[in-house]
């Protein structure tokens, strides 16, 4: 399997907190990724530097053999990776499925098949299961509705590799079947994922590898078995963090 | 009558505003366009000296005979009806300020050397110029002057300035679409003159909101104030004819000009691109990520403004009869931004409500005191209007329906 990200100790500060602490891995092409972290633990900040909306202080991002460290998300986006919101950023006074062909404009294979972006984004609309809220308002989207219409956008652009922030926060079970099913036949497809998510058991279902992170360093990379049953895992979470966890409501 | 452009109550014959030098009328001694369609060649009068005494209470216009009553002290005066400049005889010449006809006292070569070194050090385009120089040759002129007292008016009419602005729209528009190309390097685009909007696009593109709001402000100003010091320094001074002098030409080719951007901006905000210039108005973040470069969409739309902005520019010219920086003053500058929030911004409808309301009131403000006080009377409506409807007029209008 040849590498498709490198991240090489990746350092990011903010003041006097250091979210990302020298964190290194690589992304296989095909790969189902997982990252799990108590919260604060820097995963977000890892997405937005890797996919370029915040520079990191140190420490190198290489995507398909390019260095992409502190490129704009736009020619990110266009060599094949992209990133979805933990809060979702929808364009609330558009439509459903101008939202969606916002993102078709810039999708990969855009010149290869000819499809239109309304015609591509209605395409994705439906597997994500929003065909009938097409003409609607974002703003008329419940919550759950929202996280999918973001993974919808994510979905269209059709890229090599994906970065998912929590998008199975606010969803139902029957929800996030719908989405992961969306992703697995994807991921069949040879598109490779990063995810982020709190809900570990659904989250286990979909991974072949799991990467923990805890104050910004990676504490554990392995399968979700090894990943579950670890010792400084398990301390992160239920020792440390998981009362502050629960009572976010996180 | 009053002033066309800043509406001060003048003589009803009067050819230029005495407060603000707009030309107003067109009952100059300025030779009408010629039927053959060549330029006309605007005459300026020399001043022609008149005896008297510089303590003259009234004397008649020496071309048109009306009276002129200068002011004590002057010696050189513009006649306000036909704008011909008279300078008062040699035995008026008393009230001289400050004359010089001695050598200035450099004391060496070198201390000269010095002041051109530093003048060229910080050259405007080019820094450090002199490095890159060699002094070939050195001549002493001597310029003998005199300050005397002066009420003089030039006015400046502008079709050559008129093509330029035209062409920097063009250019503002090429360049959009090239710096888009480039990648927004910003370095490559200097050009030949000032493309303001796009030098505004520029620096304000990594701006937003009310930020961006101030920048789109302040480039103009700066603009102005720039060239206003450019011009005065070299003393050099546009010097055009008019291409048409007939105020019902001005005014088709304004109503056409507005069709058209009308009709642009209409089909543009139903267009694919308009769909992502609403995406970078709602979430410039969100747009980014998903792959739209947002500062290449933001200079087409800079440009695109421009292109209009340039040739309604033009026209304005011919409709005021003078160019001048001074003209783009805080409240000029302002207006277009007030209207705007007025009528309800991101739409197309409300710039136009905007304008009608605000050019209405202008020109009920008509009065000499207030007139002083219209930016504050435009601002306090803006802020009743923003705090009562935040979406401006139409926004509130559409909201409703
Ligand atoms: N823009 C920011 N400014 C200041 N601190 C931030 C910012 N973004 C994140 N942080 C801090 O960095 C740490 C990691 O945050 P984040 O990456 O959002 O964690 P996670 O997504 O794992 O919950 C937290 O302590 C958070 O408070
Ligand atoms: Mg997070
Ligand atoms: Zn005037
Ligand atoms: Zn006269």
């Amino acid at each position: 399997m040849s590498q498709l990200l490198i991240v090489k100790d990746l350092k990011k500060r903010f003041g006097g907190i250091s979210a990302l602490n020298g964190v290194s891995f690589e992304i296989n092409t095909g790969e189902f990724v997982g990252i799990i972290g108590p919260n604060g633990a820097g995963k977000t900040t890892f997405f937005n530097t890797v996919s370029g909306s915040l520079k990191p202080d140190s420490g190198k991002v290489i995507f398909r053999g390019v260095d992409i460290t502190g490129m704009r998300p736009s020619a990110i986006v266009r060599l094949g990776l992209a990133r979805t919101f933990q809060l979702v950023k929808p364009f609330l006074n558009l439509s459903v499925l101008e939202n969606v062909a916002l993102a078709a404009l810039s999708r990969r294979r855009r010149e290869h098949d000819g499809l239109s972006p309304e015609a591509a984004a209605l395409e994705v609309l439906r597997i994500v299961g929003l065909e009938a809220r097409a003409d609607n308002l974002a703003s008329k989207l419940t919550h759950g509705e929202l996280k999918r219409l973001g993974v919808a956008q994510g979905l269209v652009l059709d890229l090599l590799l994906l970065l998912l922030d929590e998008p199975f926060g606010c969803l139902s079970a029957e929800e996030i079947s719908i989405v992961s099913e969306a992703l697995r036949e994807r991921s069949s497809l040879g598109v490779s994922f990063v995810i982020i998510e709190h809900r570990v058991r659904e989250l286990m279902k979909l991974v072949s590898r799991v990467i923990a992170l805890d104050q910004g360093s990676v504490i554990k990379v392995g399968t979700p078995d090894e990943v579950v049953n670890d010792e400084r895992v398990l301390e992160a979470f239920l020792g440390r963090s998981s009362g502050i966890a629960r009572s976010k409501g996180n | 009558m009053y002033c066309i452009k800043c509406g001060t109550q003048l003589p009803d014959d009067a050819a230029f505003c005495y407060k603000c030098g707009a030309k107003v009328g067109f009952t100059s001694t300025q030779p009408a366009p010629s039927a053959s369609g060549g330029p006309a060649q605007s005459v300026s009068s020399p001043a022609q000296p008149v005896l008297a005494g510089a303590d003259v209470k009234e004397l008649k216009c020496p071309s048109c005979g009306a009276p002129i009553t200068p002011k004590f002290g002057e010696m050189v005066i513009t006649c306000e009806y036909c704008g011909s400049s008279v300078s008062l005889s040699p035995e008026g010449w008393r009230s001289i300020q400050k004359h010089t006809m001695f050598l200035p006292t450099f004391t060496d070569k070198d201390r000269v050397l010095g002041l051109i070194h530093q003048v060229m050090d910080r050259g405007i385009i080019h820094r450090h110029l002199q490095e890159s120089s060699t002094l070939e040759e050195m001549s002493l002129t001597m310029v003998p002057y005199w300050l005397v007292p002066v009420s003089a008016r030039t006015t400046v009419v502008a079709a050559n300035v008129a093509a330029e602005v035209g062409t920097v729209a063009a250019t503002g528009v090429l360049a959009g679409i090239l710096g888009g190309e480039m990648g927004g390097r910003r370095g490559g685009m200097g050009g030949g003159g000032v493309v303001d909007g796009l030098l505004t696009g520029a620096t304000s593109l990594r701006l937003r909101g009310h930020f961006f709001i101030m920048v789109t402000l302040l480039i103009p100003l700066a603009t102005a104030d720039f060239l206003n010091y450019a011009l005065t320094e070299d003393g050099s001074i546009f010097g055009v004819n008019a291409l048409v002098n007939n105020t019902y030409y001005i005014y088709n080719a304004s109503l056409v000009i507005f069709a058209v951007a009308a009709v642009t901006f209409f089909a543009v905000a139903n267009s694919r691109l308009g769909l992502v210039l609403k995406s970078i108005r709602e979430n410039e973040v969100a747009a980014e990520s998903l792959g739209i470069n947002t500062s290449k969409f933001k200079m087409v739309a800079f440009a695109l403004s421009n292109l209009f902005a340039g040739m309604i520019g033009a026209v304005y010219v011919f409709s005021n009869g003078v160019a001048s920086p001074t003209d783009f003053g805080l409240l000029f500058s302002a207006l277009p931004v007030f209207m705007c929030a007025l009528g309800g911004m991101g739409t197309i409808v409300g710039p136009i409500i905007g304008t009608i309301l605000l050019e209405g009131s202008i020109d009920l403000l008509r009065v000499n005191y207030i007139q002083d006080a219209r930016l504050l009377i435009a601002a306090l409506l803006l802020l009743l209007v923003l705090l009562f409807f935040p979406k401006g007029i139409w926004g509130y209008i559409k909201r409703g329906g």
